[in-house]
């Protein structure tokens, strides 16, 4: 109970009894979801474009799902294309988890240190559930799987597309 | 509870400012879990701030995910003689602000504030459900500047001047508004036939 410094108007004691009884609901989660997003900024400011493109390229020769940063990227054309290969690609990115803010999506690759955003995403929070699916609804963060179709996905490092993959499910 | 001895509220905030302010350098120093604990501490007082002002849960959800994201940017301008909660709470307003300019004036705003998880046994008899209803949809009638003070100071209980201080007035226009708010509430309730 909220105590008053003073008396209240005697009028208004039932309220205010009914008032301070008044239970404070709960509220979602949103831990998860913001720190992903502030670990995903931390890891782009954090990124160095050269650094960028070894590992691109090196996640590619190793057939690793790779990179990312900001949703804030352009969505200019890709300087350069990657594909995910086949082994690595099977099973994967059926699963992503879905990072609250929306068009992030930290998708479950190795080490889990990856996280991909949707490409030419807008400032919108929500993820679009016609394209995604909630494995478990009300998770928090939710886990989301891939429909069908496709996700072209970009990989932007500094604000900079350096690459795009194309994620199938079940491919 | 006597006037003269007045005990200590209790609040559904931890209040620690000495923890706040440990959080609060352990996140410039780059330790991104310690944010978390901040959101441990604050996001519930937050999100219920943010819904009293745009009475949609789910607008409120993604706001409250943009107050703190804003609150983490601007961590180094923060105050840390200030409490925590007044100075994310003035966040979030100013959030709420820019989101309801840019609502549509002709979209209906939800009374969407029904407490969705609270134990049955907590409400099981049907008449007290029926007047906590009635009046958690009369607070959420009231002009927001009404609504504000009594979600600040009978839901999340804070002190006059932690309200005060996450409002940025005078404590006695908070005690004045109070009055006012429980005043228009009790009218409000009377006129559907409830006595308060």
């Amino acid at each position: 109970m909220n105590t008053e410094m003073e008396a209240p108007d005697p009028r208004h004691a039932r309220l205010i009894e009914a008032l301070d009884r008044l239970p404070l609901p709960g509220a979602p989660d949103l831990k998860g979801p913001v720190l992903a997003e502030l670990r995903a900024r931390k890891a782009a400011r954090g990124a160095r474009p050269n650094r960028a493109l070894w590992a691109f390229a090196l996640a590619c020769a190793a057939a690793v799902p790779l990179v990312l940063v900001s949703r804030h990227a352009s969505p200019a054309p890709s300087q350069s294309a990657g594909t995910m290969a086949p082994q690595e690609a099977a099973g994967w990115p059926q699963v992503a988890r879905a990072e609250g803010a929306g068009a992030v999506l930290t998708v479950r690759g190795k080490g889990d240190r990856y996280a991909f955003f949707l490409a030419g995403t807008s400032a919108s929070l929500r993820w679009d559930p016609a394209r995604w699916e909630a494995v478990a609804p009300g998770a928090e963060p939710a886990v989301l799987r891939l429909r069908g179709g496709e996700a072209r996905v970009s990989l932007c490092v500094g604000g900079q597309t350096v690459g795009e993959v194309t994620l199938r499910p079940g491919q | 509870m006597p006037a003269d001895q007045p005990s200590p509220p209790t609040t559904v905030i931890p209040y620690d400012e000495g923890m706040d302010a440990r959080l609060v350098t352990r996140c410039l120093e780059g330790e991104v879990d310690a944010f978390g604990e901040l959101m441990d501490r604050y996001q519930r007082p937050v999100f219920h701030g943010v819904l009293q002002m745009v009475r949609n849960r789910e607008d409120a959800r993604e706001l409250t995910q943009q107050v703190f994201l804003k609150a983490y940017e601007h961590l180094a301008s923060f105050d840390r003689t200030r409490r925590f909660f007044s100075w994310i709470y003035r966040i979030a307003v100013n959030e709420a602000i820019t989101f309801t300019r840019a609502r549509h004036s002709h979209e209906p705003i939800a009374e969407d504030l029904e407490p969705a998880d609270l134990a049955p046994s907590a409400m099981d008899d049907l008449e007290a459900r029926r007047r906590e209803r009635e009046l958690r949809r009369a607070i959420a009638r009231l002009d927001p500047k009404y609504g504000a003070v009594i979600t600040l100071f009978h839901l999340l209980q804070l002190p006059y001047e932690a309200v005060a201080e996450a409002l940025e007035l005078p404590e006695k226009t908070i005690k004045s508004r109070l009055f006012t708010a429980r005043q228009l509430l009790r009218e409000d309730l009377e006129g559907l036939g409830y006595e308060y």
